[in-house]
Parts: structure tokens; C-alpha cells; sequence
């Protein structure tokens, strides 16, 4: 070892000799307990590997220089890097412990790094997908219903003619909105086709008696989906905006989406025409973004728990890049849509304006974009080198 | 043992993949090619033959990547703190990226030679 020990050997924590270097760092626990605050900065996992001798160093470093911005500045960004690699949003995965590992096994531990990191990555990815397709699809199925119903009372149009008619109509903000609406169908079914080999992974892990942090989350899953159905079927059936017409998207997709979305609305800056509502409604409307918000995060703890194996994990991460183009597709034509404050056709009263709601949707959309992006890649760029 | 792969210029690509800390990678990889050593004493070797400091952050950032590529390896933790050592695969990574350095360092040498034979050293 090098001559380098010693000044680590003079600082540890409980040595009665630093008490005077600890009153000059400061009054709320000495150089242990500065070096425990700036720790804090990193996510658990990496503590767990790397705390205590990363404390240690801090601990002596602390002690040769005790005042310093440019330490406090540089562990500070260290663990912002380390909490978007616990995300899987970040370079590099994080090692695995390797105590009593012996020597030799570095391959074998950076192997299962890699695949810590891809399920780290595919979790972000769902869980920004879901964040994106919760605010996506109300904007969407608020869309269609608004159609239909304008189209219904207004225009005594018949529900199933409005996508035929917007189809043939040579606006080019029809364009957009026929756009839009075919992006989010296409992203549904992706979702779908990435949801279906995780849940089968975990089913199959669950009944072949496999690691039992699965079940909380699965169970937490199916209860939130369960909520969500059972009142997104009332609610579709019952509320006024949609009227109980299921004609325009297959099995009432729409308006089931759009009760399952209904907290997405500017009501809640209207107290006075929010408290007009049934209160089970009301109490729908508070309740439901929770469940979603369970239902997401669940689902990104079950992606990440599950270890998919690389054929899987590779076909996830095609999966969700063929996702982000949908999604930037869909923000787009939305976009543009929502911008140019499209008419569908004389004779049809609808015309949006881009209010503070629909602008700050599509920059939580913008947002979950750029996340789920970040997210795909890396997952696809492990999912290689996991396969080669 | 860490697996070797490719040729030279894969080894050397693959510590320059490292970006910006493709820096205190070298520092660090330099440093252990002595022999194991703890944080600390990385900081205080780096900082003893080529005048850097390694900020905390900054040095453990590195040493998880290097630990996640195999190039290093944690040993048995002593006291709270834990030395690390070279691996198969990071000695050849580095020799690699050294390599590369010196034929950029002997081709810069020698142009700044025969170009700018009046240059004094250690003048600005």
C-alpha cells in the first residue's frame, strides 16, 4: 500500500483526536457527518456499493481541506449522474457488489451489470411511455368525443360517418387531427405488444415460485387496473360528454379513455363549475390519477425486477423505439393541429384554442418524450452488447 | 479472468469511449497498474506524478465505470475501505490508449521540431 494511507488512517469519524478539526467544519455533526450529508446526494443502490468507502474518502478529503465548493459542486453533480443511471438514463450501470467474490469474476459482474442496467432502461421507458400515453390519450379521446358529440347534436351527422368525413376533407388541420389519431391508435398497440412478453415474464417467474418481490407490485398492478376498469366503465356509461355513443372507435375505446382521463381538464381552475358535479364523479376525478400513477409505477417496478432475457429485452427496446417515433408523431400532429386551431368542416362548431392546459400537456408530453428517447437507446445499446 | 477483445485499436476505442472521463480513467488505470489502492490513495498517487486532484465525485464516477467494464475489480474491503486493482482487460485498454497517446506525442514532437526549432521551453 501506498504511503497515501496515512492521512486517511488520522481522520476517521469516532477519533477523539479530530474533535478539534470537527468543531472547525461546523456545528451539525463534524467532517462524519458533512461527509453523511453530501452521501445523500447519491441514490440508495449506489450507497449501498460504494457508500461507505466513498463516506471514508470524504471523510479524509474533508479533513485535509475542510471548507470547499468545488468538492461539495463536484459530488453533487456525481450523484445527480448516479441517480439517472439507477434510472437507466445515464452512461453506465452501476457494479454489482463484489465482496468475496474473488478475482477473475470482473467479466461475469460487469455482464450482469449490463443487464441490470437494460432493465433499468426499459423501466424508464415505461414508465415515461405510460406518463405520455395518460396525458396522450386524453388529449385524444377528448378529441374524438368532442367530435362525435358536436357531430351528433349539431350537425345530425351520424357518430360513424366524422373519421370517413375528416378522412376526404381537404383542410390541412383535418390532415393533422386524422394523423394524430392514427398515432395514438398505433401507440396503443405497441404498448400493448411490449406490455404483453413482460407480463407473460412475470406470470411465468410468479407460478414457477420465482423471487417474491414480484408478487407486491403484480398484486398492486392488477388492483390498480381493476379500479381503473370498473370505474372506467361506469363513468364511460354515465357522463355527460360522452353520451354513451361508442360508435366512433371500436368498443367504446374513446370514451372509455376519456373517463378514465376526465382529472385532465381545466375544471379544477373553476371551483364553482367543478362543484356542479355529481360527487361521485368528483371523487372519480380526484381518485383516478392515483391509480394511474400506482398503476404506472408498478409497472415500471415489475420491468425492472422481472430480467428479461436478452431476446426479450431486445425486442422491448425495438419496441420502444418504434414507440418514440410514434409518440414524437403524435406530439407533432397534435401540436399542429391544436396551433392552427382546426375547424373540421362548416357546419361543425368545433375550434380549439391553445390554452394554459393544452400547453402545458404538451410540454409534459415534450418532456416524457425526451426521457423515453433517452430511455430506448440505452436500453437498445445494452440490449446489443448484451446479445453479442 | 476479464475476457480480452479485439485488437488494439478495439482496447484503445474502448477507454476512449469514456468521453470525458476518459482522462481520469487513464489517471486511474495509470495509478493501479503500481498495485491496488483505495480511493484516497488514488487520489494522492494521481496527484503525486501528474499534478491533478481528483475531486471525490469525479473519481468514484470513474471508478464505477471502470468497474462496470471489467477493467478494474474491488477487493476485499479493509477498514471501511476498499483497494482496487487492474484487470487483464483494463491493462490491455491501457496500454492500448498510452500507446495511441505516444505516436500523437512523438508526431507532435517532432513537426514542433523541425517547425519551431526557436521555441524555448517553459515559455508562454
Amino acid at each position: 500500500m501506498s504511503p497515501a494511507d496515512e492521512p486517511a488512517e488520522t481522520a476517521p469519524a469516532a477519533d477523539d483526536a479530530d474533535d478539534a478539526d470537527d468543531a472547525a467544519v461546523g456545528p451539525a455533526g463534524g467532517t462524519a457527518g458533512q461527509a453523511e450529508r453530501l452521501l445523500r446526494w447519491y441514490p440508495r443502490p449506489w450507497r449501498d456499493r460504494y457508500g461507505a468507502e466513498f463516506a471514508e474518502l470524504l471523510v479524509s478529503d474533508i479533513a485535509e481541506r475542510p471548507r470547499s465548493l468545488r468538492r461539495s459542486l463536484d459530488v453533487a453533480r456525481g450523484g445527480v449522474l448516479a441517480r439517472l443511471a439507477d434510472a437507466g438514463l445515464a452512461g453506465f450501470p452501476l457494479p454489482a457488489s463484489t465482496d468475496g467474490a474473488g478475482a477473475g469474476r470482473a467479466g461475469a459482474l460487469a455482464e450482469q451489470a449490463r443487464q441490470r442496467q437494460v432493465s433499468a432502461s426499459l423501466g424508464a421507458f415505461s414508465c415515461a411511455l405510460g406518463a405520455f400515453l395518460v396525458f396522450a390519450a386524453a388529449l385524444w379521446s377528448q378529441m374524438l368525443v368532442s367530435w362525435q358529440w358536436f357531430a351528433k347534436i349539431d350537425a345530425g351527422l351520424p357518430p360513424t360517418s366524422v373519421v370517413g368525413r375528416l378522412d376526404r376533407a381537404p383542410a390541412d388541420g383535418a390532415f393533422y387531427a386524422v394523423f394524430s389519431n392514427d398515432a395514438m391508435l398505433a401507440l396503443l398497440f405497441l404498448a400493448v405488444l411490449a406490455a404483453l412478453p413482460v407480463l407473460a415474464a412475470v406470470a411465468g417467474r410468479i407460478a414457477r415460485g420465482g423471487p417474491s418481490r414480484l408478487i407486491g407490485p403484480a398484486v398492486v398492478l392488477a388492483a390498480a387496473v381493476a379500479f381503473l376498469f370498473i370505474g372506467g366503465r361506469h363513468f364511460e356509461n354515465n357522463w355527460v360528454g360522452t353520451g354513451g355513443h361508442h360508435a366512433l372507435i371500436p368498443s367504446g375505446l374513446a370514451a372509455f379513455i376519456w373517463s378514465l382521463t376526465l382529472f385532465v381538464t381545466s375544471w379544477w381552475a373553476h371551483p364553482a363549475l367543478f362543484a356542479t358535479l355529481p360527487v361521485a364523479e368528483r371523487a372519480w376525478m380526484a381518485l383516478s390519477p392515483f391509480a394511474l400513477a400506482i398503476a404506472v409505477a408498478s409497472s415500471t417496478v415489475l420491468v425492472r425486477r422481472v430480467r428479461l432475457s436478452p431476446r426479450v429485452a431486445a425486442f422491448e427496446a425495438w419496441v420502444g423505439l418504434l414507440g418514440c417515433v410514434t409518440m414524437a408523431a403524435f406530439v407533432v400532429c397534435y401540436g399542429v393541429w391544436t396551433i392552427v386551431k382546426v375547424r373540421l368542416e362548416p357546419g361543425l362548431p368545433l375550434g380549439l384554442t391553445v390554452g394554459v392546459t393544452h400547453a402545458t400537456i404538451i410540454a409534459l408530453l415534450a418532456l416524457a418524450l425526451a426521457v423515453a428517447v433517452q430511455a430506448a437507446r440505452m436500453a437498445a445499446r445494452g440490449a446489443r452488447r448484451a446479445r453479442a | 479472468m476479464a475476457k480480452r477483445d479485439g485488437g488494439e485499436s478495439a482496447d484503445a476505442a474502448a477507454l476512449a469511449g469514456f468521453g470525458r472521463y476518459a482522462g481520469p480513467a487513464t489517471l486511474i488505470l495509470s495509478s493501479l497498474a503500481d498495485g491496488p489502492k483505495h480511493g484516497y490513495a488514488l487520489t494522492k498517487d494521481v496527484e503525486s506524478f501528474a499534478g491533478v486532484r481528483l475531486a471525490p465525485g469525479t473519481l468514484y464516477e470513474a471508478l464505477a465505470r471502470l468497474e462496470s467494464q471489467g477493467m478494474i475489480e474491488a477487493l476485499e474491503t479493509e477498514d471501511r475501505r476498499r483497494p482496487y486493482r487492474l484487470t487483464t482487460a483494463g491493462a490491455t485498454a491501457l496500454k492500448a490508449h498510452l500507446a495511441a497517446q505516444a505516436r500523437v506525442t512523438e508526431v507532435g514532437l517532432r513537426r514542433l521540431g523541425a517547425n519551431w526549432s526557436s521555441l524555448k521551453w517553459g515559455t508562454a
